[in-house]
């Protein structure tokens, strides 16, 4: 069965080709980065225009690198949230065209539960439960313990700033560029991660996240410190900051959920240093440890295809009536 | 020639179809569900008319100015449909229409539009009926537009300026005529953009810092 995929619930558009939910024929992300560089963040006006101008050549170009014809889709898996609501409609929309003239279903798929799947898909596994899922993003960062198709138990949220948020912030007030985890990465690569201390904010406080004291933290090392400033060293101890944080509410989760698997998802999940720190968790509780390739961590439709797929059979039967949703909690009914 | 238009710059939707004999007009409260309904509302006008979408020779679009959520919506969905299926696709702006309509009641001469946008402002053309060319649109103060004679708002009152509301049979002639130079590939397709669209805050104080 072969899922067509649609994305573009922020910055990328995205247009993806997946059989039977983990063989991918073919993925095309077009990047709107450079775009939204100069603005220091994404513009929604702006990124839901270049959504239109790029959807329909991405969607023939991905037909053809996958060698399909429209007449081979069986069904549509489309993100209706959670993101910015000008760009979610056009991929919508275009979702919409495609399933009312092809007369296959269409699925409305939550993007944040996607990122979870998408580490399935580059293992080329369907997703096995139970689980525990760590989504760690621009805008998202959740703790939840996954027991089907989109069955969630929410352990731990961030009470205000995402981890990309964090490195988003921290990156513009160093002058190092858009967007930060990347650049943040690579300046501290070298660098000693114990050189600054940072705060390992709500530390022993429960399943809680918080990282605005991170960067408050940060930009005060910055003044202290002045000509002084080792920028590489800095770079290291934030990442290493986020990792801690991270890992001890993770842990917290392992030993009580008790649970084998681990999987990591979202954008910030390409973090090495993350990664890294996740992989020591899981090798420590004898957990297997599941990531996302580097071009399933950023958004992409691949996974919006691979999840649709998987969960097919709780889409509404009028999902040509869903319209697209800025919030949407991850396993909550589609807006109606 | 059997058509089917939608235009959703407005809080609601407007959808026509159209064939040799004349053509059938709704109006939708879709205020911010056009979206959820687009296709419910393409299936209606079509069952109403007694046509199926293989029937259709031309899709048209409405191009703005307007709202800018709708619009694109409107495009996205109307392009990839006649995309997929080889239909040839005409986008409609409502300066076009609205000349159209001051044609069809034998107004000709110099005249200028006006619409509503931004808080304060309105875009503002001038043309030469019965010539439908018009020129670039611009944005002025709302508190000029009925600054010059032969003024007509769109779907809009203001002192010194008349109120012109866009007619379903001016559409219904302005697609005819327009049905001989439609965007048929894919890349004029894609040409068929909200034409209308307004800087964002974010372009507008990046301009001026730079």
């Amino acid at each position: 069965m072969i899922t067509l995929g649609i994305e573009s619930s922020c910055d990328d558009t995205s247009v993806a080709l997946v059989k039977d939910g983990i063989e991918v024929l073919a993925s095309l992300v077009s990047s709107q980065i450079e775009i939204h560089r100069r603005f220091g963040g994404v513009v929604p006006e702006v990124a839901s225009r270049k959504h239109l101008e790029a959807i329909l050549p991405l969607l023939n170009e991905a037909m053809t690198a996958a060698r399909c014809e429209f007449k081979d889709i069986d069904q549509i898996a489309v993100t209706a949230g959670p993101g910015l609501l000008g760009p979610l409609l056009i991929g919508l929309s275009t979702a919409k065209a495609l399933a009312w003239q092809l007369k296959v279903p269409m699925i409305p798929v939550n993007h944040i539960e996607a990122h979870l799947t998408a580490s399935f898909l580059a293992a080329g596994r369907k997703p096995e439960f139970p689980y525990l899922g760590l989504i760690v993003s621009g805008g998202n960062s959740n703790l939840v313990y996954v027991t089907g198709p989109r069955q969630f138990k929410c352990l731990a949220q961030t009470l205000d700033d995402a981890p990309g948020e964090l490195f988003d912030k921290v990156a513009r007030h160093l002058n190092l560029g858009y967007p930060g985890g990347p650049v943040i990465q690579k300046t501290g690569e070298g660098g000693d991660p114990k050189r600054y201390r940072l705060p390992r904010p709500m530390a022993g406080k429960g399943y809680v996240f918080s990282f605005s004291g991170l960067k408050t933290a940060v930009m005060r090392i910055v003044e202290q410190e002045g000509d002084r400033l080792n920028m590489a060293d800095l770079c290291a101890s934030l990442q290493q900051a986020v990792a801690d944080s991270f890992a001890e509410k993770v842990e917290m989760a392992l030993n009580e959920t008790r649970a084998r698997k681990l999987v990591m998802a979202g954008g910030v999940a390409a973090n090495r240093p993350l990664r890294e720190k996740m992989q020591q968790l899981a090798d420590a509780h004898k957990a297997e440890l599941l990531l996302p390739t580097i071009h399933l961590c950023t958004d992409n439709a691949a996974m919006i295809a691979a999840h649709g797929y998987f969960t097919a059979d709780t889409a509404p039967a009028n999902s040509l009536e869903v319209n697209a949703v800025a919030s949407w909690e991850m396993g909550g009914p589609h807006n109606f | 020639m059997k058509y089917l238009f939608i235009d959703a710059s407005e809080n609601s939707t407007f959808a026509q179809t159209g064939n040799a004999a004349g053509f059938r007009s709704q109006v939708f409260a879709t205020d911010r569900n056009f979206a959820a309904r687009i296709t419910n509302i393409c299936d209606e006008m079509l069952q109403n008319a007694d046509m199926t979408f293989a029937d259709l020779d031309l899709l048209a679009v409405c191009t703005g100015p307007g709202s800018l959520t709708g619009l694109r919506v409107a495009a996205a969905f109307l392009r990839t449909a006649a995309m997929l299926a080889n239909k040839p696709l005409v986008g409609i702006s409502i300066f076009d229409w609205s000349l159209q309509t001051l044609i069809e009641k034998n107004i000709s001469g110099q005249v200028r539009l006006v619409m509503p946008t931004l808080i304060d402002k309105a875009f503002s053309i001038n043309a030469d009926l019965p010539d439908l060319n018009h020129s670039q649109p611009e944005l002025i103060e709302r508190t000029t537009a009925g600054a010059q004679p032969d003024t007509y708002g769109i779907r809009f009152s203001y002192p010194g300026v008349t109120s012109l509301q866009p007619e379903p049979a001016a559409l219904h002639n302005l697609i005819n005529l327009k049905r001989h130079s439609p965007a048929r590939s894919l890349p004029e397709i894609l040409n068929v953009l909200p034409l209308y669209v307004i800087p964002s805050q974010a372009e507008r104080k990046f301009k001026e810092a730079s």
